[in-house]
């Protein structure tokens, strides 16, 4: 661990490491759209309640709304490939964790899909004209929803890291619940985080999504208020990278020295140098834009970029934590034995066909809405 | 009874899986007979878009999920047999992964702009999203028949010999023709949910049918994987096994009568199909994927992968150690409520139960162990435990020493007893040699 991630690792052990943390990496972005999109609306739709005059729907709400669906799958199905990189990493670790929580743990994928319907129901006419009254706590119970996926997560994550002790102890008293104070916390610096990367999905979706329900900038009717939807996303996005940063430095003193030692040493270092340059950007940027305008995109792609290389440092700042509480090295001989198998090279290939073939559709689809001006 | 939950998710996930890849591929033929000017009526178009909305609303989120669940739920149930497929085809597992992505994307566009798009970009999303289903079940098939038939991987190791296995052509096909049976009767359905013309309608159904026809074959397919099953899986089909072949021959019935009305009903005849008959046939198609995942499960007993791994975890390796050094005697997890039990010979025999048999038996319920064996005398019980593989040949065979094989009967009459507070021990020299014997004769362990 005197070698910064993945180098210094046999290859077989940094590969799969590599392919976990950019997989994962994927899936954390789109989760974040899901989790903080559908806070986001829990709170609007909430304030709204307490207005006499019923508000029209903002942009954004339209947007994510319309969005979130898809979304959502887009979560489920990009976090397949980590599911399957960290059954060969931490293999004996993950499925002790699985099969102590047991029912509790599969308890996630029927709250899934009930909150993906939910989803739907919050789209359909019927709700917005029989019970518009109730889309607030719809809003509410589809966030509960996804904390509660994403509270298992972490919960199992942490189950994972324990040691055989303490998985005889859970196991003998029966327990259904992990209980630890870092679940909260963690739950915390991922939902703020997932704020600065909403926020940087609507701008562009503000800018030029081409929905039918959100009009361009151009089109817009209503140029103020439009900018008062600016002003809150910068403003949630400062508050966002404020919050991660201090409950990140918060959790890293909570950890123990020996953890903390190897966290902030040569493992990790240079990524956490790279998570806080990558919010400082963001801060720039957002700083910089006081108001959607024409020719943004390059400022937009900055600040995207800016938030994938934040979620990655923080991704591998995580893996870091974990690498300093398992026995790695008594893992390498299983990641030999794995690599060993065929089939990285077919993969390979058809990673590399099949995102050109993603971007070729989209592609096709995007020439032709610009090509016909309907958006 | 965590095997009945695996099963049934198994079942619907499948059902949705196949959906969703044939759904595609009638919508690919929907969409050319309507850009090659053979849709006279200019229907095609509204219908894909109408029945493609069921199709993401069914499919795509629940169809993933569920996946994931059968992931979940295999490792509930045997984390070693999970372990050893992950380690062996993650490449081929991540390799199908880029085609869900895949699946997603072009799907997804077509869902929100299709309607908005000229047929050709409609015609190459729906071939791109249906041919990233398909690969997607070319990918899993291979994995899942190689539990079945591993074919020479037992020897080479070589991931290929293990993937294009004896049985991955005959259910690749087998399961893409199904693919097509249930799209054909969900299409019927969902046409008579719309508010059409008669004739119109008639004319959709039609073209639907036309997925119906490629059952002429399966019954030729059928017998080519039955022919490529080893010889013990294929006695279990042919009547070795009571609840194997019945759920076989529901299979065979149901699509029996799909076919029949299928070709003479509607093609032949060009009958139209009500919503209520549409319905029961879709029903009927559902019987029969149930009945043939139970059938796939079921004839993998008692391996989970063949010659490899047992249903309850054991490598044959393990089997001879175990007979050596004992199943559980290096188990780091107590019992619940140990304090429950009479004497540390019970322990043992609860935890070997716990390790050996609670895969597929419980004490008192399905299968249940109490029942099974509520007739035997003792010596009854230790013979046909230490020969458990001849017992029934679903069974592995018993991995542990005579002490064991003691133990669990000593359990297994004590449970029978209700379990009293008190328990003689069992430890007569003369018996354990007996069972050591039994041990012997049963197997070369
Ligand atoms: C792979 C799954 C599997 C495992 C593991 C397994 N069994 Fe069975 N066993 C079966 C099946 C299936 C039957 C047939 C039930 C029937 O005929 O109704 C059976 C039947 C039996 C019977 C009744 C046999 C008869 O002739 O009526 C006994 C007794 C029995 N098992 C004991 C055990 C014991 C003890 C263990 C653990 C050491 C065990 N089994 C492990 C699947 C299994
Ligand atoms: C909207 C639903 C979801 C939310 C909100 C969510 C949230 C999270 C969170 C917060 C973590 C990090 C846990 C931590 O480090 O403390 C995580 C990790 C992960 N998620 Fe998700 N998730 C969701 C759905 C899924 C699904 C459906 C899958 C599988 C297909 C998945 C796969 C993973 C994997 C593999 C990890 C890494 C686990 C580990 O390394 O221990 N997630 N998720």
């Amino acid at each position: 661990m005197d070698v910064t991630f993945p180098f210094g690792l046999p290859w077989p052990t940094a590969t799969y490491l590599s392919l976990y943390v950019a997989t994962l990496t994927l899936h954390m972005l789109l989760m974040h759209y899901v989790l903080a999109g559908a806070a986001w609306l829990t709170g609007s739709s909430l304030v709204n309640l307490r207005r006499s005059k019923p508000a029209q729907q903002t942009t954004i709400a339209k947007a994510l709304q319309d969005w979130l669906p898809f979304a959502l799958g887009g979560a489920i199905t990009a976090g397949v490939a980590p599911l399957l990189f960290v059954q060969i990493l931490y293999q004996r670790e993950f499925y002790t964790a699985n099969l102590l929580l047991s029912h509790r743990w599969m308890s996630i994928l029927p709250i899934l899909i009930l909150a993906f319907y939910l989803l739907y129901l919050q789209k359909s006419t019927w709700l917005n004209h029989r019970a518009a009254v109730l889309k607030p706590w719809v809003w509410l119970l589809i966030t509960s929803c996804f904390l509660f996926v994403g509270y298992s997560w972490t919960e199992n994550h942490l189950l994972s890291l324990q040691k055989q002790d303490s998985w005889t102890t859970f196991f003998a008293e029966r327990r259904y619940f992990f209980a630890r104070w870092e679940i909260p916390l963690r739950l915390a610096i991922w939902l703020a985080s997932a704020f600065t990367t909403l926020a940087a999905v609507l701008a562009w979706q503000l800018c030029n999504v081409p929905t039918p329900e959100v009009a361009p900038i151009s089109k817009s009717s209503d140029q103020r208020d439009f900018t008062s939807e600016w002003r809150g996303l910068r403003t949630a996005s400062f508050l966002a990278i404020g919050l991660s940063m201090g409950l990140s430095l918060g959790y890293f003193f909570t950890m123990t020295l020996e953890t903390r030692t190897i966290v902030a040493g040569p493992l990790a270092w240079p990524y956490i140098l790279l998570t806080v340059a990558a919010w400082g950007t963001q801060i720039w940027i957002w700083w910089r834009m006081t108001a959607p305008k024409h020719g943004t995109s390059r400022m937009l792609l900055a600040l995207s970029a800016a938030v994938v290389v934040t979620t990655l440092g923080m991704n591998v700042i995580r893996e870091a934590i974990r690498l300093a509480e398992v026995d790695l090295a008594t893992l390498f001989p299983r990641h030999a034995d794995a690599a060993n198998v065929g089939g990285a090279g077919v993969f390979l290939f058809f990673l590399i066909l099949n995102a050109g073939v993603m971007v070729w559709v989209v592609r096709q689809v995007v020439l032709h809405l610009n090509a016909n001006g309907d958006h | 009874m965590k095997g009945l939950i695996i099963g049934g998710l198994g079942i619907f996930h499948v059902f949705l899986a196949q959906f969703a890849i044939g759904g595609g591929m009638l919508m690919c033929y929907f969409q050319w007979l309507g850009q090659s000017g053979r849709d006279r009526l200019g229907i095609m178009r509204k219908f894909i878009d109408d029945y493609f909305k069921y199709l993401v609303l069914i499919c795509f989120v629940t169809g993933a999920l569920t996946g994931v669940g059968m992931w979940f739920t295999s490792i509930q149930i045997s984390p070693r047999t999970i372990g050893l497929m992950v380690t062996e085809f993650h490449w081929l597992w991540a390799t199908e992964w880029t085609f869900f992505c895949l699946e997603v994307v072009a799907g997804y566009a077509f869902f929100r702009h299709g309607k908005t798009l000229p047929d050709s970009i409609r015609l190459q999303l729906l071939l791109t999203y249906t041919i990233a289903a398909w690969f997607s079940l070319f990918w899993i098939n291979g994995i899942l028949s190689w539990q079945l038939t591993p074919g020479t991987w037992t020897q080479s190791r070589n991931v290929w010999d293990g993937f294009f296995n004896p049985s991955f052509w005959p259910s690749l096909l087998f399961r893409t023709i199904v693919c097509m049976v249930i799209a054909a009767l969900s299409a019927c359905v969902v046409i008579n949910t719309l508010p059409l013309p008669r004739e119109t309608r008639s004319r959709l159904i039609f073209h639907s049918s036309h997925f119906l026809l490629p059952m002429i074959v399966m019954p030729a397919l059928g017998l080519w994987f039955v022919a490529v099953l080893p010889v013990d899986s294929r006695q279990w089909v042919m009547g070795g096994s009571v609840a194997i072949t019945l759920f076989m021959n529901i299979a065979v019935g149901a699509s029996v009568l799909i076919a029949g009305y299928a070709i003479v009903g509607l093609y032949w005849q060009r009958l139209t199909i009500n919503g209520a008959t549409a319905t029961l046939l879709l029903l009927l198609a559902f019987g029969a994927t149930a009945g043939g995942e139970f059938v796939r499960e079921g004839v993998r007993k008692p391996y989970t992968v063949r010659q490899t791994l047992y249903s309850n975890s054991m490598t044959p390796n393990q089997i001879t150690e175990f007979r050596q050094v004992g199943s559980v005697t290096n188990d780091p997890y107590p019992l619940l409520n140990e304090e429950r039990y009479p004497s540390e010979q019970i322990r043992l025999g609860a935890k070997v139960y716990r390790l050996q048999c609670s895969v597929c038996h419980t004490q008192h319920g399905v299968n249940g162990l109490t029942h099974l064996t509520a007739t035997w005398t003792e010596s009854q019980r230790r013979m046909n435990i230490a020969k458990l593989q001849h017992t029934k040949n679903f069974m592995p065979p018993f991995a542990g020493p005579p002490e064991e094989v003691e133990a669990l009967v000593q359990w297994l009459a004590w449970v029978n007893a209700h379990e009293p507070s008190e328990w003689p021990i069992s430890n007569d020299p003369d018996v354990l040699e007996q069972i050591a014997k039994w041990l012997h004769e049963a197997s070369d362990y």
